[in-house]
């Protein structure tokens, strides 16, 4: 923020003509919005535009910028079996994915915001996992999930449960793989430990003494004043599992027989391994046509459901 | 307001004497939740403790066998791995891209959150949206662009300046992040604040930023992994190795037919050590029962 | 000029430097050294003269003492000595423009890791040999390479130097970012029948675009100590050997099979899996049998002999269930303990890619030749090139060159032979058996990975040269590999794997 804007914004808006309240107001707006509307414009706004625009070209090395084709990139998407195989792949793994790491993150969440001796020491295990580098969890998968002298076979096996192939088969592969995504929570737990901090105490006092249970507290208190969390949550990881790639890249390289081939490993090996840069933005400008809506659906039920302290006037929020 | 926060306080010791009658039922939830926290720690700590164990392995033990425990016990990984790779340029170059960002960021992204959460101006909400929206084209997609971009426009070739300027400036997830913490703070601070006098500057600066220490603490946190651990963004950047940062410097022990796994797994576990320090200063700020009393109650 | 050559030249010219410098002029040489390139050149030619004439010397501290640009000190020569005059042209000659100190970019995925401080010596060797070119080392991890190159290229922001593999050059080839080298092969009278991967290789529409530098060759690795065990012999290290074909492979793999009581595998008798390279492209080509044919307009797996090749691999995993089942991860994390690794496995079919890996495990294991086909009785195996190539927008493009040819020349081939990380391109050092490398296989029967076939007529059928051979190889692989984990009847899969193939390569 530069000093310009500070004098300007320490002026309380004072009652002028409704005009000129408007103007002051908006220019408030824009001025602490500033650092992300200029980096928009300077930074993100050519490069998107010249991705769209790439999309309907034929990527060629020698030149930056390539041939105008029309539609013929997505003329071609419609008839590619892998990407319709990629995209149900993509949605299999987002309707588990996306629930599952949000109700297991809040739950650990609630475990870890208790107050308990040497919780920085829970906290920071629970955590770790979600920044250990790509190939040493690959590894780590491949040496339980060996179908022949993995753990989780040899352990099945001890409870006399047959084994199961879990990364050499085309049925076990993607379920492997959601289960593989539920260790990378970090992100999500710190999100609710953050939030949690955020609901007043006497709630729960008052809760208490009207007798209400643990259960209770976090059915009527702790999850109502949560929602603008899951919200952010649930918009945040439908985006982020749309987009999920680093586990089919490392771990399975999109096999067993094509069972792990994400959308965006689809689009990779489209646009780096045959080089087809202008295919690979179109499918990329795709996927954000169904990304935007669903999200802009979010936004729209959210309004139903997610509770705003701080509503503005004649904004409509959940009623609690 | 005093008056609320001493009835508060009375019904917390009331529950408390209150509570005091199931001394044995505590003990054995207090045994439950021990018990819980250590098995799933465990568990969950796994891919973590495989790493260290496995970075105490010889290259040949790693190579030949899925063994826990490494037999000989070797720091051949950490030696090997610090001394072939110009590994303290790569921390030193990491850092100043990590630090410079985290100390940037927390900063603009809040006060662009505070634009989408506590100031009512016309573009509010699609300004909000295209924030979002940019994080939903792939970045592979928009790989090529920002490069041609980055070094034919702005000529900035082998340097951090096209990694560190974009992001410093903010970015969606920690704008979005901030604007639903913010939302969650109840408008009548604001509303007081004002009737007494305060700027928007005044509310984001003395209410909103104090109240907000947990989640901008996330935020600074979430700055320096995504920096820390990037990879794509110094892959494509940066040439020269004395340029290069620790997340893509570790993996060029990675080969084609073969890698050096216990130089990889040593050097990938010393690089989690800022992310550690880092973390345990931010979980700090999670601590129950933030000063919110007089509002509510 | 040749490598000797130009050795020998450093050589005398370093021992005629360190004598000038012993006979009292070592302060002017030095001061010399300090100057700008073109001083350099100075330097190099006068020193030469020293052997012959005592005067010059003097002549050399005239220079330095006045400070003079170069034409002034032509003059000078020349009027004071006639006997110096023609070296005096020579310097002439030589200084323009390559005088001066240029560094070129190394794009590469080789140069880094533990072998860093090797490469960097090896580097500084090149500098010595040629002064005025430096090189940076740009190293990226494998296999981000490509992402890079993928957008430093049309950005105009490409190395001048730059690492391939077989199959990926050709798309940048064909899209006309690399440059031909025709000419300075023939203007330094480079003969390429020096390389295993020859010229062909790296022909792209008449013209050459890459250097030699190593490449892989399949091989059979075994497990000797299980040999030992089981009693069994150990297959033939020599290329069409009787005794060695497809049958004794089975039989040998289900002797040295191993299942305990539980009826859990202990040790697998062979590892087969979907690959076209190292894999079945081989065992088409052995049993007289391909991909497709010679025109590239046709999917010829269906077929019978191709069919037979194809149900050799099908046959050990699915009926005899001699190998374990593929899509193992382990197979493709490169280095990641592999079941020949961790040894629970007999017999491996596979390259010389594998083989610094398994002399890090120190498992006790031996390479042999591919078994041949019994109804053939030749063998096929799959060889894969990688050359080192140049920018079509360097600068240097000489200097580049020069560069790139050194790569493949006995000092760095020499390297990569004493360390078996790669096979050295060049067949002296590949054949040296001081240098303790393999047998090669036989010319007659090499199919290179990428699709390239050297028959006995040394023709081929270049289907690396296929504009989508990434994506065509990536899904036969795919469904063979759904046949192999039992997912897919076998000869469907090959009637799917025919009607995809050809989609491909029908698509404009």
């Amino acid at each position: 923020m530069n000093p310009m804007a500070q004098s300007a914004l320490s002026e309380p808006i004072r009652t002028r003509s409704p005009r000129r309240r408007a103007f002051m107001r908006n220019l408030e707006g824009y001025l602490f919005a500033a650092p992300f509307v200029i980096g928009f414009v300077w930074f993100a706004l050519g490069p998107f535009a010249a991705s769209l625009y790439l999309s309907f070209t034929n990527y060629q090395m020698k030149a930056a910028i390539p041939d105008f084709i029309g539609l013929q990139n997505f003329q071609d998407m419609a008839s590619d079996s892998d990407l319709r195989r990629s995209m149900f792949n993509t949605i299999y793994y987002t309707v588990f994915h996306v629930p599952g790491s949000i109700i297991l993150a809040f739950a650990i969440a609630l475990l870890l915001n208790r107050k308990v001796r040497g919780m920085a020491f829970y906290r920071t295990m629970f955590f770790l996992p979600s920044v250990v580098a790509g190939v040493a969890t690959a590894i780590l998968w491949l040496f339980l999930l060996d179908t022949n002298w993995g753990l989780v076979n040899t352990a099945l096996d001890l409870v006399g449960i047959p084994p199961a192939p879990w990364l050499t088969s085309s049925r076990w592969a993607m379920p492997s793989l959601i289960m593989m995504s539920f260790w990378r929570l970090g992100a999500p737990m710190i999100i609710f430990l953050a939030a949690l901090q955020g609901v007043p105490e006497q709630l729960y006092d008052a809760a208490e003494i009207d007798g209400a249970g643990r259960w209770a507290k976090v059915r009527h208190i702790t999850i109502p004043q949560l929602t603008p969390t899951f919200f952010l949550l649930i918009v945040l990881n439908v985006i982020g599992s749309f987009q999920v790639f680093t586990d089919a890249f490392i771990v399975t390289n999109g096999g067993p027989a094509g069972a792990t081939l994400v959308y965006l490993l689809h689009l990779y090996r489209k646009a780096f391994r045959s080089f087809h840069m202008g295919y690979g933005a179109a499918m990329g400008w795709f996927l954000f046509l169904i990304v935007l809506s669903l999200t802009m659906l979010q936004l729209w039920f959210s309004r139903r459901w997610v509770y705003y302290e701080a509503a503005m006037p004649g904004e409509k929020t959940a009623k609690r | 307001m005093a008056t609320t926060t001493e009835a508060s306080y009375a019904v917390s010791q009331l529950v408390r004497i209150h509570g005091r009658g199931t001394v044995a039922r505590r003990r054995v939830g207090r045994v439950f939740v021990y018990g819980t926290l250590i098995v799933f720690s465990t568990v969950f700590a796994m891919p973590f403790l495989w790493m260290v164990l496995a970075s105490l392995k010889t290259q040949k033990q790693i190579l030949s066998s899925f063994d826990v425990i490494p037999d000989p016990w070797s720091a051949e990984g950490y030696i090997r791995g610090w001394t072939s790779l110009p590994v303290d340029k790569f921390i030193m170059n990491s850092l100043i891209y990590s630090v410079s960002v985290l100390l940037v960021v927390i900063f603009t992204s809040s006060l662009t959150a505070f634009a989408f959460s506590r100031l009512q101006w016309t573009g509010r909400n699609l300004w909000f949206i295209l924030a979002l929206s940019t994080m939903m084209v792939p970045p592979q997609v928009l790989l090529l662009p920002q490069f041609i971009f980055f070094t034919r426009i702005l000529n900035w070739s082998n340097t951090l300046l096209p990694l560190i300027l974009p992001l410093a400036l903010g970015h969606p997830f920690y704008i979005f992040l901030l604007r639903q913490f913010f939302l969650s703070l109840p408008m009548e601070l604001d509303e007081a604040a004002r009737i007494d006098g305060a700027s928007s500057w005044g509310i984001y600066w003395r209410i909103i930023l104090p109240l907000a220490k947990p989640a901008l603490a996330t935020v600074g946190l979430f700055a320096f992994i995504f920096t820390w651990n990037d990879f794509f963004g110094p892959l494509i950047y940066l040439h020269s190795l004395d340029r290069m940062t620790f997340a893509v410097g570790l993996q060029l022990f990675r080969g084609q037919f073969t890698t050096d796994f216990a130089a990889l797994m040593a050097m990938s576990t010393l690089s989690l050590a800022p992310i550690m320090i880092i973390f345990f200063f931010t979980q700090k700020t999670f601590i129950q029962g933030i000063a919110l009393t007089g509002i509510k109650g | 000029m040749s490598q000797e050559e130009k050795k020998g030249k450093g050589l005398t010219r370093r021992k005629v430097l360190r004598a000038s410098l012993l006979g009292g002029s070592g302060v002017v040489g030095l001061a010399v050294l300090a100057g700008c390139g073109e001083t350099q050149i100075v330097e190099r030619e006068v020193v030469k003269v020293v052997t012959q004439e005592v005067p010059v010397e003097k002549i050399v501290t005239q220079i330095v003492e006045k400070e003079v640009v170069v034409e002034k000190i032509v003059t000078q020569i020349v009027e004071k000595q006639v006997l110096v005059e023609k070296i005096v042209t020579q310097i002439v000659e030589v200084a323009p423009a390559k005088a001066e100190t240029v560094t070129i970019r190394w794009a590469n995925w080789v140069a880094s890791g533990p072998r860093l401080a090797q490469w960097n010596g090896l580097l500084k060797r090149f500098t010595k040999e040629f002064p005025t070119i430096k090189v940076q080392n740009e190293p990226k991890p494998w296999p981000q390479h490509w992402d890079s190159l993928a957008v430093s290229f049309p950005a105009g922001n490409a190395q001048d130097v730059i690492w391939f593999s077989g199959a990926t050059f050709l798309k940048f080839a064909e899209d006309g970012v690399l440059l031909p080298i025709d000419e300075f092969v023939k203007a330094r009278g480079i003969n390429l029948q020096d390389f295993w991967t020859q010229a062909d290789v790296f022909d792209f529409q008449g013209k050459l675009h890459g250097v030699p530098f190593f490449h892989t060759v399949s091989y059979i690795m075994i497990n000797q100590r299980m040999f030992a065990d089981a009693g069994v012999e150990e297959p033939p290290r020599e290329w069409n050997a009787p005794g060695w074909d497809w049958n004794d492979w089975r039989e040998k793999s289900l002797q040295l099979h191993k299942v305990d009581s539980g009826g859990k595998v202990e040790v697998f008798g062979t590892w087969v899996t979907q690959a076209f390279e190292n894999m079945f492209g081989g065992l088409l080509v052995a049993n007289d049998g391909d991909v497709m044919n010679p025109a590239k307009t046709k999917m010829t797996l269906g077929e019978p002999k191709s069919r037979a090749a194809m149900r050799l691999i099908y046959q050990f995993i699915q009926e005899d269930k001699i190998s374990p089942i593929p899509a193992d991860p382990s197979t493709f994390i490169s280095g990641a303990p592999d079941p020949f690794a961790r040894q629970v496995v007999a017999i491996r079919p596979w390259s010389t890619s594998s083989l610094s890996n398994y002399i890090a495990a120190q498992i006790p294991f031996d390479t042999v030749a591919w078994p041949t086909s019994p109804n053939t009785g030749h063998t096929g195996a799959t060889y894969n090139a990688n050359p080192n190539t140049v920018s079509k927008a360097t600068k240097f493009p000489d200097q580049a060159l020069e560069f790139a040819f050194w790569l493949a020349g006995p000092e760095i081939q020499d390297f990569f032979g004493a360390l078996k990380s790669q096979m050295p391109s060049h067949i002296a050092t590949a054949d040296d058996p001081g240098g303790g490398w393999l047998t090669a296989p036989p010319k007659s029967n090499i199919v290179a990975n990428e699709g390239q076939k050297l028959d006995a007529a040394n023709q081929m059928i270049d289907l690396r040269f296929h504009k989508f051979w990434l994506e065509w190889v990536v899904k036969i692989q795919e469904i063979f590999e759904k046949t192999l984990i039992g997912e897919q009847d076998f000869d469907e899969a090959i009637d799917e794997m025919d009607s995809e193939g050809q989609k491909i390569l029908e698509a404009k």
